[in-house]
């Protein structure tokens, strides 16, 4: 049998994630998300472990080269990729969220000011959202440290997400709409679905008790 | 130097491709394969145009897809559009040109369709399709004749461990039918099954109003895929005459595909439903576990023919040519290559004989290819081998290319030097 190929997303998703695996019994030995290796464990049976990085998981798993993925929400309505959705997994939640420099003393979409710029690097996403609210913008891609863009005056406002808000209050930002919330997804390839169906069943049914009984013992 | 990554006009526009000679012969050989099957079955190819009025390409598609075609003004300001997929033509045709004709109509085609689309592996902007439409017949064995003939065109290329999910479109419309929702609601519950987004499902179903076993029949499909047995499952989870029909005729086309000597081949999925807003009874979908994306589909449409304004039941089903190919390489299966031509070239004076004899050899089925260019010995041996024809023959004295390995042969009565 071959191995149940899995992306396993790097950055702040990974050990908890791994955790997660790990009290299922898919994950048996140590994985690290600063291992060298990309690709781990493959000379197992079972599983086979692929370390990409966050915004690339739904890629490996659209195109089959991961049978199965694990990607935050917020990743995946940027990709719009085609990939099955099969489980929240509750982790890493957080929040897709417009914000503005306090200064501007904006703290709703109607308030503000035509012609804007946002800077963000959920290009698709924001655009989306700003235009389904009448809102015209300019939107402008950047990969990190989105929230420097107001303060070195490249943008008016972000499109970001935010777990607690303090990257926000730290540059002066305020949140004035949310678009959407985020958590960690099982996401699986449309083929891979239907030829390992009761492989990803058994991964999908785990989690599912596991997230159950985190449930009940809180 | 820097390249230039700007526009040139030499690049193919994305999502399109150039088949070079070892992969036209192998889009080729597939071709061919698949549409003398289908002509074995009784199935006559058709070709229909590859613009149309974007009105008749529409009827029965649903916006997602006219989204994705290419579309243009002729000159008397008429909105035109290239084709998407093959069955809204295929319909129109009927329609138009068989009406009142014997029924049921076999019909088969090879075509390419465009679709504006991200482009990725196994998806492009302009892509090839072979398939069948089976017209007139609401018989369960037009469902089983259909899928049976998915499958042997599969098998006849060669393709190994390959899979068909059979659902039923019509088990979810009953379903839906009998539940209060509003219609935006019920087309974002379908959109979800088809994407296989069971997290968005979940949060619908439980945004509802709908009662337990109501949620517990729709959040139960992903889970409906098996063999038989999951027909009896279903049976329990509904109450409306629709579905109970939908899953009666899944019975009976399974029944049919067992004696057809098919149903390994297959795995019943009642969440398949396929994308396309046209479709009212069966659908289905062949995949590999090589390819990530599926390889073939199809369905029964009842209602589009009559929207073009002669009703009819009809069913089919096609095949992506490149997604085959890509399939294929990645099983490992050789498809056949270019073959290896013979190369004729001559001395002056035999240029007569060395024509006849190229005439000859292609009578015999041999391809040849004869020098044009007045060239030096060496240059055409040069070509010649660089091209890596299979066999190299010179006509004329031996003195000129004592510089090579040769041999001397007959052919046709006439002396011929072959080079080594």
């Amino acid at each position: 049998m071959k191995p149940l190929k899995i992306a396993l997303p790097k950055g702040r998703l990974f050990d908890p994630v791994v955790e997660m695996l790990r009290e299922i019994g898919v994950v048996k030995g140590d994985l690290s998300d600063d291992s060298r290796k990309l690709v781990l464990n493959c000379e197992d049976q079972e599983y086979c472990f692929i370390l990409a990085k966050a915004v690339d998981v739904p890629t490996y798993v659209e195109y089959g080269a991961a049978d199965i993925g694990i990607s935050g929400k917020d990743v995946l309505l940027e990709a719009q990729k085609n990939v099955c959705e099969l489980l929240d997994l509750g982790l890493g939640s957080c929040r897709l969220v417009v914000a503005v420099p306090e200064e501007l003393g904006v703290s709703s979409l109607e308030e503000l000011p035509t012609l804007l710029r946002v800077a963000t690097s959920y290009p698709r996403v924001a655009e989306e959202f700003l235009n389904q609210q009448g809102i015209q913008v300019e939107v402008i891609e950047l990969n990190g440290s989105i929230e420097l863009a107001p303060t070195v005056g490249l943008a008016e406002m972000i499109v970001d997400i935010t777990s607690t808000g303090t990257t926000l209050r730290k540059n002066n930002l305020v949140e004035i709409a949310e678009i959407a919330k985020s958590s960690a997804r099982l996401i699986v390839n449309q083929v891979s679905y239907k030829t390992k169906f009761e492989r990803i069943q058994k991964i999908s049914n785990g989690l599912k008790r596991s997230l159950n009984a985190d449930v009940e013992n809180n | 130097m820097e390249r230039d990554l700007t526009f040139n006009k030499m690049q193919t526009p994305s999502g399109t491709k150039d088949y070079l000679p070892a992969e036209a012969k192998k889009k080729r050989y597939l071709e061919e394969q698949i549409i003398s099957l289908f002509s074995e079955w009784g199935y006559q190819e058709v070709i229909t145009p590859t613009f149309e009025f974007f009105s008749a390409l529409s009827i029965g598609t649903g916006s997602e897809l006219q989204e994705k075609m290419y579309k243009f003004f002729n000159r008397q300001g008429e909105i035109m559009a290239l084709r998407p997929e093959m069955t809204a033509p295929i319909a129109r045709l009927v329609t138009n040109r068989f009406s009142g004709q014997e029924i049921p109509l076999r019909l088969s085609y090879l075509a390419n369709v465009f679709r504006y689309e991200a482009p990725l592996a196994g998806r492009k902007r302009e892509f090839y399709q072979a398939g069948v439409e089976l017209i007139g017949c609401e018989e369960s064995l037009a469902d089983a004749e259909i899928i049976a003939l998915a499958i042997e065109a599969l098998e006849r290329v060669g393709l190994k461990n390959f899979s068909l999910d059979i659902g039923q479109v019509d088990y979810f419309m009953g379903l839906m039918e009998k539940m209060e929702l509003e219609p935006e609601v019920k087309s974002k519950l379908k959109k979800c099954l088809t994407k296989k987004d069971f997290v968005a499902l979940e949060n619908l179903v439980s945004n509802t109003a709908l009662s337990d076993s109501e949620q517990e029949a729709i959040l139960s499909l992903p889970k409906l895929r098996g063999g038989k047995e999951i027909i009896k499952q279903a049976k329990e989870l509904i109450v409306n005459g629709k579905s109970q029909a939908a899953l009666e005729s899944l019975e009976d086309i399974y029944q049919q595909l067992e004696e057809l000597g098919v149903a390994e081949q297959v795995t019943l999925d009642l969440s398949t439903l396929r994308g396309l807003d046209y479709y009212t009874g069966i659908v289905f979908e062949g995949y590999t576990n090589d390819l990530g994306f599926t390889i073939c589909g199809g369905g029964r449409y009842d209602n589009l023919l009559g929207e073009f304004g002669e009703p009819n039941p009809a069913i089919g089903f096609s095949v992506g040519i490149d997604r085959l190919i890509l399939s294929l390489e990645n099983q490992g299966v050789k498809l056949p290559t270019v073959e290896e031509d013979t190369f004729i070239f001559y001395a002056k004076d035999y240029r007569q004989q060395a024509i006849e004899l190229a005439r000859r050899l292609r009578q015999k089925g041999e391809q040849v290819v004869l020098e044009v260019k007045e060239r030096s010995v060496a240059a055409s041996i040069d070509y010649a081998q660089q091209k890596e024809m299979g066999r190299i023959i010179y006509l004329g004295t031996v003195d000129e290319i004592n510089n090579w390995d040769y041999q001397l042969e007959t052919l046709f009565g006439q002396e011929v030097v072959i080079i080594e």
